[in-house]
Formats: structure tokens, sequence, C-alpha cells
């Protein structure tokens, strides 16, 4: 039991920050908590922490299995303060790196599944297929979108974002 | 023919109140046209963008200046805004647009409707002193701390941020919490101590008043006209903060609701809004005031 709460732990990964965002410490000190970058989210991606949260309270995250970030770029631009870059191009978005554990990946275990491969927004650059069934993620074009955590059909999802500010949260 | 400032003095009060109602629906609004994809205007009362302009709460510039070190251009356009208005118009942000203070009066009035009547509070002019003192000690907090305090006692910004995630998200944060145990301690202590003495936002916007901004001003030749003796004139009973409007030095404290100046136009019509600094009315009326009340 104690176990599964430490495999559970081990896999709990900090939220996303939206795309541009500064690293994790400026970020608490840039952003003012105005909301609007959750507010032009077509997709309701963005959403806002709350008191548990503590000082990072009013903060926006995204939860890519709720729902992922699919790289509109509305956001950046309309931060007051520059805690996020104003990007537009969605390469040069790095919000975190996607990562596959072969042990539940259905590709991995006979099944032939490529659902993360055909949605990734970086079509066949961050996710390739090894010998045409493997899906492999190429950390250095991985924008860390979690289009792919939110489509993978296992549960939890074989395939999952980390964010790039890991170590910071 | 109306005189135009007699009408606005006369009617003061519900133009107030209209004006607080429409800010509240706009709180309300904004988030649900946000949903269906309208984004003209964005953002809450930390800061708020129409069309291209943003504006900003210059408490938030502050804010931002003492964690980053740094100073942007755009921040202090987005700041000079609201800076200006009340550097022309004194704290009417607080008095007219802020989602607290209307809750605040509203819960002023159920106070005084509920429970044993209490006896009438003495009006109370504090230094100014006190004031610049404690929102000096907030910002030095934020400062050592280096955390966003202005971000969670802004009450304004607070609920205009958590509504907004209601409609958006339908999730409510514990920090909500807060704007109730404000309200419930100032209805228990019968004071608006939040508006009148600790809040940053209102603080920050007294710091730009000058001789020429929008203020109450009080004649002691007409006050003689008005019927009520002893110390609980209509004007001080009618101020949200029991000030005395009669005496100079209800600044930084006054946030120019004119609740006073529309109870004094029903008798001598003594007191009054205006931008013409009255230093002549400023040298008599302390003395006057003293044997008035106490």
């Amino acid at each position: 039991m104690i176990l599964d709460f430490l495999k559970k732990l081990a896999q709990l990964h900090p939220p996303l920050r939206p795309p541009g965002a500064i690293d994790e410490a400026a970020f608490q000190k840039y952003c003012i908590r105005c909301r609007k970058c959750a507010e032009v989210c077509p997709y309701g991606s963005i959403r806002m922490t709350h008191g548990e949260w503590g000082i990072k309270m009013g903060t926006p995250v995204i939860y890519p299995r709720q729902t992922p970030c699919y790289l509109c770029m509305k956001c950046p631009p309309v931060c007051p303060t520059g805690a996020l870059d104003p990007i537009t191009d969605m390469t040069a978005v790095k919000m975190g790196t996607a990562v596959i554990q072969t042990e539940s990946c259905l590709a991995y275990n006979g099944v032939l599944c490529r659902a993360c491969y055909e949605r990734c927004p970086i079509y066949r650059e961050a996710i390739t297929l090894k010998e045409e069934i493997y899906p492999v993620v190429h950390p250095e074009k991985c924008v860390g979108c979690g289009i792919c955590e939110s489509v993978c059909p296992t549960e939890p999802a074989s395939i999952t974002v980390t964010s790039k500010h890991f170590g910071a949260w | 023919m109306v005189d135009p400032v007699r009408h606005l003095n006369n009617h003061l009060h519900l133009y107030r109140r209209i004006s607080q109602c429409l800010v509240m629906a706009a709180i309300i609004l904004i988030p649900v046209l946000n949903t269906f994809q309208v984004n003209t205007v964005i953002g809450t009362f930390y800061s708020l963008t129409i069309g291209h302009l943003t504006v900003m709460d210059p408490a938030l510039l502050i804010q931002l200046v003492l964690l980053t070190g740094k100073l942007a251009f755009p921040w202090l356009l987005a700041a000079a805004i609201p800076f200006l208005m009340a550097a022309f118009l004194g704290k009417v942000f607080c008095s007219w647009m802020c989602p607290f203070n209307l809750l605040g009066e509203w819960a002023q009035h159920l106070r005084r409707r509920i429970g044993k009547p209490a006896p009438p509070l003495r009006f109370f002019n504090p230094p100014a002193i006190r004031y610049w003192m404690i929102l000096a000690g907030l910002f030095l907090i934020l400062a050592i701390l280096g955390i966003p305090l202005i971000n969670f006692i802004s009450m304004p910004g607070l609920i205009s941020a958590q509504i907004a995630d209601l409609i958006v998200n339908k999730t409510l944060g514990i920090e909500v919490a807060l704007v109730f145990i404000i309200l419930l301690l100032e209805m228990a202590t019968r004071s608006r101590f939040w508006c009148k003495y600790l809040c940053p936002v209102g603080a920050t916007l007294a710091l730009p008043m000058h001789r020429h901004t929008l203020r109450v001003a009080y004649s002691p030749q007409k006050c003689e006209a008005c019927t009520v003796r002893g110390p609980h004139k209509p004007c001080g009973n009618a101020c949200p903060f029991h000030l005395d409007p009669r005496r100079p030095d209800i600044y930084p404290y006054c946030y120019n609701c004119g609740e006073c100046v529309a109870a004094c136009q029903q008798r001598g019509q003594a007191l009054r809004l205006t931008f013409t600094p009255t230093r002549k009315i400023k040298r008599q009326s302390p003395a006057r005031i003293i044997e008035n009340t106490d």
C-alpha cells in the first residue's frame, strides 16, 4: 500500500505553465495573477491555482490530461508584465517534455496504437515511430503541449509531460 | 432650468450606486463574454485590457518594481491611467467602482438594521501619518518576504478574479474566504477599517492627491443653517468612515463618495465637492469645529 502511494507520488507531475512562461522563480514575481491568459484561451486549458497552492495561488497552470495546450499562441501576447514571453511561433515553446512509460504503452505491448504520434502538433518531429510501431519522443523538438497525454488511451496515461520547471515547483 | 451641479449633489448616492452596480455587472459580464470568445475586454481589477489599452493597478506596479527590481515602460503606461484619475478625482475608484466597498457599504447598512441599535459613533479623523505608515509597512513586508502580497489582499482583484473563475471554471478558491472574514469583522466592529486604514490599493491611489484634486470643501458660514445641533451632525453620520467632513484633515482617508455632501444638501449646503483649493477655509475651520463637536 505504501509502495503504491509512493509510486503514485513519483508519477505526480507538477502542472505545466502556459507557453512562453519564464523560469519558475521569476514567474512568481512577474505574474500579477490578472487571469488574462486564461480568459483568452479558447479551449479553457489554462486554469488558475487556488489558496491551497500557497504563494503560487492565482497563477496559471495547465493540466494536460484534462485539457492540453493546443498551441494557438493567444496567451503570451496578452501578458501585461512579461511573465509570459510574447512568443508567437509554436515551435519556440518549451513548456516541458513528454516521456513514454514503455511498460504500459500499448504500442510497446503488442497493440497497434499511434494516438500520440498522430496528434502531435510538431508532427513527425517531436514523436517519431521506430520501426513503424514504437513511438519515440525527441526532447529537443517536443514543446510539452500535452496533447499526447490527453489522447493516450491507457489509464493512467502512458505518455506524460514533465514541466520544464519540475525541480522548481 | 436645473443646475447640473445641484442636481448631481442631490442624487450623488443614486449615481454612485448605479456606477458601483454597473461595475459589478461588468465583473460578471466580462468572463461570460470571454467564454464566448469575445475578448475585447479581458482581465480583472489587477489588470484590465480594453481593446489595445492596458490598465494596471498602481499598487501592483510598486509590487512589480519591489519584487523584480525592474521598471518596464509598458507597466508605467498601464499604471498611469488609474494614477492620473486619482490625481484629478481622488480615491473615486474606491467609492464609485470597487466591488468590495459596495459589499462593505451594504454590510454596514445591514449591521445598522440588525441587533441592538448602537450609540452613534464619534467622528474621528485619524492622523494621516497612520495611513502612510500602514502602506509603507505592507510594501516593506512584501519586499522582505519577496511575496506578491498585493495580489493576496487586493479586495477588488480577489473578488473579480474569483467571480471570473466561478463563471469560467465553476471553481472557487479558499482565498475568497478572506473577503467574507473582512466583511464579518467590519460588521462586528462597526467600522469600515479595511477600506479606511488597511487597503493598499486605495492607499496607493491616495499618493498622487494634491491641492487641486477633487475634494470636499466646507463653508462654516453656511453650516450655521443646519438645524441639527450637538456632535452628531448629518454629514458625519452619513460618512461610511465616520470622518468629520467639516474638518480639512479628512484626507487621505476620505474617498470622495459624496455621502456627506448629499446629506448636507438638504441643510445648509455647507459641504461641496470642488477642484478649487480653499486655503482660507482651511485655516478657519479647525477652531470652529472644536467648539462644535467636542
